[in-house]
């Protein structure tokens, strides 16, 4: 992880999700440096930015992402993802999981379990 | 029947770590249940009341029932509960997570309340309304569901004012906002809005002041649908009825509205708030 803040990649196709996340990360040691509406423009951002952390939905047209998940996990076994669904089913939870996500955040989140799971992911 | 799966609650809450949750849902298969813990999830004993017993099994040979009888601890009745009740996935994963040292009876007893407060459940009202319908569990979830967001993530309080089962009396408002889902079962869910409801969830999903029904306000509203539905899959999968959904779209009285062709069921119900009305409406078959 570099100096300062934690390098966020958001990907989800709703912009109102997009731009509620960057209002809760506001003053935190989290921002979201690039937000993407696909998993396809996603892949494309994660070479060119190398985030730190990358906010993955799974509803998503096209590429869902948990198929987004695997391509990342294929190009950076190291790459830090954090499912935020609205499916939070045992089965796309485990699948999210042994697929190499670091944790899952189910929709509606509070603001303050969002930053908890950050931070414990990022042991900050 | 709850929307989140327990394992989740607890990692989302940061009580467990991922690695603990996979190696205690994998040593949960060849464990029994305590009847402690039973006892613990069914509140008729408290974590420090388990543990007595626990300790007083150590000096014994009888068996948990037998001295949370003697101790005057639980009833004849309540015992007999507890040996025929139902030993759910919650109660398994927490038995796992105390035999493997991750969490302790105390944290557990109080990670099952919140959990328990976390999973509202539907009021009597709203069962009344739906038990006529077809397939129960079904209309129930989803309703459940969008009640309960309804009120959260949209700040509308509403009531179950009456229900049908015509196909041709679905999405009567000026807005309707869909989307459809596969898998155990084949469908669409419908909400039907006139502007002021939708405009009020849609500004109060997004955090702001939305005045006009542009593509931002189409943006919030799908999102809604997207969680309601999410979430009424998640609590379905509980109940083995597993499905998928694609994301939700908007279209206006004129528009068409993607529903599964051949035989379906209907379910259409009014919900009422203030002046105004919300239609929720889900058409499906069982492709199984």
């Amino acid at each position: 992880m570099s100096e300062g803040k934690v390098r966020i990649l958001a990907v989800d196709d709703s912009l109102v999700t997009l731009k509620i996340l960057k209002k809760n990360l506001k003053d935190t040691d989290f921002e979201v440096i690039q937000e993407v509406t696909s998993g396809v423009e996603a892949l494309a951002k994660y070479d060119e930015i190398k985030p730190d952390l990358v906010l993955l939905d799974i509803i998503m047209p096209e590429m869902d992402g948990i198929q987004t998940l695997e391509k990342i996990m294929a190009k950076d076994s190291k790459a830090k993802v954090i499912m935020v669904s609205s499916m939070g089913a045992k089965e796309k939870v485990m699948e999210s999981l042994e697929k190499g996500a670091k944790n899952f955040v189910m929709k509606p989140y509070e603001r303050n379990t969002l930053i908890e799971v950050l931070k414990k992911v990022c042991e900050i | 029947m709850p929307a989140k799966f327990f394992g989740q609650f607890l990692l989302e809450r940061g009580k467990i770590i991922k690695e603990e949750l996979l190696d205690a849902l994998e040593f949960q298969k060849s464990i029994n249940v305590k009847i402690g813990t039973i006892a613990l999830d069914a509140s008729y004993l408290n974590a420090e009341q388990v543990e007595r017993v626990y300790n007083e099994q150590h000096r014994t040979d009888k068996m948990f029932g037998e001295l949370a009888m003697e101790m005057g601890l639980v009833s004849q009745e309540q015992l007999e509960e507890l040996l025929v009740i139902q030993k759910n996935e919650h109660i398994a994963l927490g038995e796992a997570l105390i035999q493997k040292g991750y969490m302790t009876l105390s944290e557990l007893q109080s990670e099952l309340t919140e959990y328990k407060k976390d999973q509202e459940v539907l009021s009597d009202r709203a069962y009344q309304a739906i038990r006529n319908l077809q397939n129960p569990i079904i209309s129930e979830v989803f309703l459940e569901v969008t009640l309960k967001l309804l009120r959260r993530l949209g700040d509308i309080e509403v009531h179950v004012a009456s229900s049908h089962n015509d196909k041709d009396g679905i999405a009567p408002n000026m807005w309707n906002v869909y989307l459809q889902f596969w898998g155990s079962i084949e469908g669409t869910y419908i909400l039907s809005f006139k502007d002021e409801p939708l405009l009020k969830v849609a500004s109060h999903l997004a955090q702001e002041k939305i005045w006009e029904i542009d593509d931002f306000a189409k943006d919030s509203i799908k999102e809604f649908l997207n969680i309601v539905v999410g979430n009424s899959a998640s609590r379905l999968s509980q109940d083995n009825i597993k499905i998928d959904i694609s994301p939700a779209k908007v279209v206006t009285s004129l528009g068409h509205i993607e529903v599964a062709a051949g035989e379906t069921e209907t379910i259409a119900i009014s919900l009422v708030t203030g002046n105004s009305e919300i239609q929720m409406a889900v058409v499906y078959k069982s492709s199984k």
